[in-house]
């Protein structure tokens, strides 16, 4: 199979191609076995990154609202007895709606920012200023590689945690509605800290980062005060 | 957008091959695609920011499956996702994250990804691939 069929079944099965090619690669996938298999092992992969989101409960009455669509008890109309979705698997899908968002602002300034990048640009000093009382003359500097998608930290003056607490530093990208985590910091005492980090989701211009004071272990989504704060 | 994809799947459920994929494919496509079809009707100004995965939190209903209730099928499957994520370079993962979740066409994916369209197959498929190839190697 050559390579321009496997890349259009890619977008195939994301929904990606347009009406006109779409047409085309539906005409072929009728004639061609090993293509509709592809297809199906594609689309197999791709289903799979719904996992990506973990999984919520469902609205209490959407159910009774789909059986009462479907006629009763939904057995008696069922066009054929085949099985019925469980509706706990279904509870992923309720995550489809959250996450099928896209800012047009964000997209735009996205690909503006991709216009005017170059290779300088991708790399980012950031200068972080104590904002609480509590970490006194603390300071720190974040150097952040889009292309490498790495930092580095370095701290001076950071107060050491108690046993219940970890600072943990954040990065703000406009593409998303909440920051990403760079991870957590231990600090066991005073002094100078150098540590690198990469962040579990692609993070692509940071416009600003904070160190906040979380429980210890560090959190999914910020919810300490900021303890350093810089751009 | 959940109750539209229920009513769907019943419609079409005739249609559901389970020689070709799972249910649970067969379900989550046209679920993506009901939310799909409902985010690129609304007004630009209505649409919230892109929320990645990894950023779901407490901030967004409705309430977190309660452990008893996951599938132990589930779990497993989520185990060997997370494990495959990890071993894609970011630029794998944002482009099936946006080609999955972000709802754009191909120009869009193509100008966010800062490919030329032409080249826009190839980067989705390598990745897909890349992850499925994964998924096999972890599976067995």
């Amino acid at each position: 199979m050559n390579e321009q069929l496997e890349d259009q079944a890619a977008l195939f099965v994301f929904g990606l191609l347009e009406d006109r090619e779409k047409a085309g690669f539906e005409q072929r996938l009728e004639a061609d076995p090993a293509l509709r298999r592809l297809v199906d092992s594609l689309a197999e992969t791709a289903a799979r990154w719904a996992h990506r989101a973990p999984p919520r409960a469902l609205p209490p009455q959407l159910r009774e609202r789909v059986l009462g669509k479907v006629g009763g008890n939904g057995k008696a109309n069922s066009p054929r007895r085949a099985a019925w979705i469980p509706w706990l698997v279904a509870a992923a899908f309720a995550l489809m709606v959250c996450y099928l968002v896209a800012e047009r602002t964000g997209l735009r300034h996205r690909i503006r920012h991709l216009q005017q990048r170059d290779l300088f640009a991708q790399i980012q000093i950031a200068t972080l200023a104590a904002k609480s009382a509590g970490v006194g003359n603390a300071n720190a500097t974040v150097v952040w590689d889009e292309r490498k998608q790495r930092g580095l930290l370095k701290a001076t003056e950071l107060p050491a945690n108690d046993p219940e607490h970890d600072y943990q530093l954040w990065l703000f990208d406009p593409r998303y509605q909440s920051p990403v985590s760079g991870g957590v910091i231990h600090v066991t005492k005073e002094e100078p800290l150098r540590i690198s980090f990469r962040p579990a989701t692609p993070v692509r211009q940071a416009e600003r980062f904070v160190i906040t004071l979380e429980p210890k272990g560090g959190v999914s989504k910020r919810q300490g005060p900021i303890m350093l704060e810089g751009k | 957008v959940l109750e539209q994809a229920f009513l769907e799947m019943w419609r079409r459920i005739r249609t559901y091959d389970p020689s070709r994929n799972r249910l649970f494919t067969w379900a989550v496509m046209i679920s993506r695609q009901n939310a799909i079809e409902r985010l690129v009707s609304r007004p630009r100004e209505d649409r919230a920011r892109f929320c990645a995965p990894d950023d779901l939190g407490a901030n967004t209903p409705p309430k977190p499956l309660e452990s008893a209730d996951k599938p132990v099928e589930w779990e497993s499957e989520r185990e060997q996702v997370e494990s495959a994520l990890g071993h894609l370079s970011w630029e794998e993962r944002e482009a099936i994250d946006l080609a999955f979740f972000g709802g754009l066409n191909q120009s869009e994916l193509a100008e966010t990804l800062a490919v030329p369209v032409s080249n826009l197959g190839t980067r989705i498929g390598r990745a897909l691939v890349n992850f499925r190839n994964l998924l096999d190697t972890g599976a067995s």
